[in-house]
């Protein structure tokens, strides 16, 4: 009888969790995604640019920004995020209107960032392009011919299909279960992020697959990534633009740097070779580590985060040769 | 170590184990480890307010023990007066020293008189309102020969130092849980699963409701000029029920937690939000504080009896002293002040003792009467939280005048979907407010009942996993 009682409570207490993790998502009870919510807005620059109407003049500061949501400035009001508090910085300096394109956008990746600079740069001419790099911007297509093809044709380019064979095995039955039970996705993610907190990563899935053999140097989408850059630098340097990286950390995982220890010695060994570029992979300037993420569980950069962001970039940019012309 | 944290998930169950099942029968054995584990729980938050518990403590177990042995009246009573000036000096220093200095300065320059007062940077021992206040219940009742003193220090230090309730009450009564300590505890299986039940419905109001209420009351109130009168309130709303969600979650927790030690500790919330006037809300809210004032304060002073003016006085002390207690701000008192307003004509037209049962004791709903009575007596608290929550006077009324402008008539900037889990945590008190708790545990139950028993329990476990607010929020009570 006991043994009953204690199925029957364990069977309702998962449908339970079930529903309301259905619930949660459905709803968004604690308007967790409101938080990073994305209040995309084109700007005028990008309508102009867009429609043909921009004009080009000598003696303007152009300036590209490429990059995902943390540069987009996701879950902070959009006057503070990085490209706008930039603008206001040295338009103070020069006592001038700079032109800032924010061509950020949630879940670019490396290749759209470097779609968005090849179409963008033929009709804006930057003078400086500032690319925020975080290390999912592996993730995703990095087939470079498909960005050709993109500009090209401006079509979508449509999946492989792979004929996939039926497995009865228990791996192939976890990922079912895996895959239909949004409260078993819930908990891996969780405990996932729980144990990233602390330090600790499991061996499977994808921060895992991030922090370890992503980044091996020989490893294909590292390859990729890096064919993209070669072109990226190679047409910046062609054009005489000037071309500032900045790494972004996770920053609810700034005490643990460790995690990263692979991705950033594969990055920072390319980049520190390349002449001509500004390269920043520096967590020093985040002083009081636990004050820069807009949540726990969320690395995204908050507004304090994309001051200090702004002003490190600021500061290597006023030390530009470049940028003399402009002082008055 | 916070309740809801990691800490505490560590150190309860090795405190238990080792209380129940290496102590075994040994009640000796099992005080001093319960004032060791007391002691290494406080110290947790700092190490250095150890000293000043343990100072409390010894002053009053020597007072005690001289007022037993003193028979002159004189000389007992300056005992006493001992006992509460150096307890109360305590407090007074490290609570109110700053207040006081900052207050005087700003009274002297307006008479064109600059004072040299320096501020100083304090730290407020944790708890030391709520443990201040248990041992002078102690000296108190010893003093009018309510309770014996006891001769052992360790017992006496234990009950001082009691870790489930140190930091933010329940206050205990010396003559309630003192006795307590020398009576062998056993373990139940109803006692473990009530207490736990408890600590869930506990963890469950602070984790999910308090935690989460409390970033949309902060978000508001700490940008309040941008909003308009609608969000206002919501804010005041919102911190209705965070502060209830944090006080009376931390105290469910206290006593679950407890309870697993074989202690009953009080009752100190009764569903306050359901009360039909102030005088019942000030008999459900924050019990053992409002019982401490009324029993070392209230009564002393006259209480309800004597002449008019004096019944006015003792009310507008009372809860001046409540408001003054909870922190050292002209925000507070005016709170207080505001509750001696509601409750004055109470008390003048002899009504401040009605409604002394349950709310729709036999029904279902309440009649039309006390349902406009419990929305009218809300709105009252709502509004005199807003006191409570701003961080001065000029703050409080540049929001009330916002609330009360036409901006309250526009559509709030922000509407969290948390309020459907509070209309939950309302609806499930509602059904169970008879209980001593929600969760109260029955080993009686038809299939039925234990079916939807089982349900609540998981909706609750999975609220906390799902809609804990993520960050580790300390309890409210603590700056008090």
């Amino acid at each position: 009888m006991k043994k009953r009682y204690f199925c029957v409570f364990i069977l309702i207490f998962l449908l339970v969790g079930e529903v309301l993790v259905r619930i949660d998502q459905s709803f968004d009870v604690l308007n967790e995604k409101s938080k990073v919510a994305i209040a995309f807005q084109e700007s005028v620059l990008k309508k102009q640019l867009d429609t043909n109407v921009f004009t080009l003049k000598e003696d303007q500061i152009r300036i590209m920004v490429l990059g995902d949501s943390f540069f987009f400035g996701a879950g902070i009001h959009p006057k503070f995020k990085i490209s706008n508090v930039i603008k206001e910085k040295l338009e103070s300096f020069f006592n001038q209107e700079v032109l800032v394109l924010d061509l950020s956008r949630p879940s670019n990746n490396t290749l759209d960032n470097y779609t968005f600079f090849r179409h963008y740069s033929e009709i804006f001419k930057p003078n400086y392009v500032i690319l925020g790099y975080n290390f999912n911007d592996i993730l995703g297509d990095l087939t470079l011919e498909k960005s050709q093809l993109k500009l090209e044709n401006k079509t979508n380019i449509q999946p492989n299909l792979v004929t996939i064979k039926k497995d009865n095995s228990l791996k192939a039955l976890s990922k079912k279960i895996y895959n239909t039970s949004e409260l078993t996705r819930f908990l891996s993610k969780k405990i996932q992020k729980e144990l990233k907190l602390r330090g600790y990563v499991l061996p499977f899935g994808e921060f895992y697959s991030l922090t370890h053999s992503f980044y091996a140097e020989n490893g294909k989408r590292w390859q990729e990534s890096a064919k993209i850059f070669d072109n990226m630098i190679a047409q910046c340097q062609k054009n005489n633009i000037n071309f500032l990286i900045y790494n972004l950390p996770e920053f609810n995982l700034l005490k643990n740097k460790d995690l990263f220890v692979n991705v950033n010695s594969t990055i920072n060994g390319y980049f520190k070779d390349k002449e001509g570029i500004i390269f920043i992979n520096d967590i020093s300037d985040f002083k009081d580590e636990d004050n820069y993420m807009i949540s726990k569980y969320d690395g995204h950069p908050n507004k304090k985060a994309h001051e200090v962001i702004s002003k490190r970039i600021v500061k290597e940019l006023m030390r530009d040769s470049l940028f003399l012309k402009f002082e008055k | 170590m916070l309740f809801n944290s990691l800490d505490f998930a560590v150190f309860l169950p090795v405190v238990f184990v080792l209380y129940w099942y290496l102590l075994k029968n040994n009640l000796k054995a099992q005080n001093l480890f319960l004032l060791v584990a007391s002691y290494f729980f406080y110290g947790w938050w700092d190490y250095r307010f150890l000293a000043l518990i343990a100072f409390s403590t010894c002053v009053d177990f020597f007072i005690g023990i001289a007022l037993q042995k003193q028979e002159n009246p004189f000389k007992r009573k300056y005992l006493l007066w001992l006992s509460i000036l150096i307890n109360l000096g305590f407090l007074g220093f490290f609570k109110y020293y700053n207040f006081f200095a900052e207050n005087f300065v700003d009274a002297f320059s307006l008479f064109g008189t600059k004072l040299n007062i320096t501020s100083l940077h304090i730290i407020l021992p944790v708890g030391i309102s709520f443990y201040t206040f248990q041992t002078l219940s102690y000296t108190i009742d010893v003093y009018h020969k309510k309770l014996k003193p006891t001769h052992n220090f360790i017992v006496f230090a234990s009950f001082v130092s009691f870790f489930p309730q140190l930091v933010a009450g329940p206050i205990e009564r010396a003559t309630h849980l003192l006795p307590q300590f020398y009576t062998k505890r056993i373990k139940t299986h109803a006692n473990v699963i009530d207490g736990l039940r408890q600590i869930l419905w506990g963890l469950f109001k602070k984790v999910v409701i308090a935690d989460n209420c409390a970033e949309i009351a902060n978000q508001i109130f700490n940008n309040s000029q941008d909003y308009s009168g609608s969000t206002l309130f919501l804010g005041a709303f919102f911190f209705t029920f965070q502060i209830y969600g944090d006080f009376s979650g931390y105290s469910d927790i206290a006593i679950g937690t407890a309870k697993l030690f074989g202690f009953d500790l009080k009752k100190n919330f009764a569903v306050p939000y359901f009360s039909r006037d102030i005088g019942e809300f000030w008999r459900r809210w924050h019990i053992s504080l409002s019982t401490w004032f009324r029993d070392y304060l209230y009564i002393p002073l006259g209480g309800s009896q004597g002449s008019m003016l004096s019944k006015i006085r003792n009310v507008f002390i009372i809860f001046i002293v409540s408001g003054f207690w909870h922190g050292a701000n002209w925000t507070f008192i005016f709170w207080g002040f505001l509750n001696a307003l509601y409750f004055l004509p109470l008390l003048l037209l002899n009504k401040n003792r009605n409604n002394l049962d349950h709310v729709a004791k036999n029904t279902i709903l309440p009649s039309f009467k006390d349902f406009t009575s419990i929305i009218i007596t809300f709105f009252m608290t709502v509004f005199a939280w807003i006191f409570f929550r701003a961080t001065s006077l000029n703050h409080a009324f540049q929001i009330v005048s916002e609330i009360f402008s036409a901006s309250f008539f526009t559509y709030p900037s922000i509407l969290p979907k948390i309020f459907y889990l509070v209309v939950f945590m309302i609806a499930v008190e509602w059904f169970t407010r008879a209980k001593e708790y929600p969760l109260a545990y029955s080993s009686s139950q038809t299939k039925l009942k234990k079916i939807i028993d089982f349900i609540l329990i998981s909706i609750l476990i999975w609220s906390i996993v799902i809609w804990n607010s993520n960050k580790e929020v300390e309890f409210i009570y603590f700056q008090f």
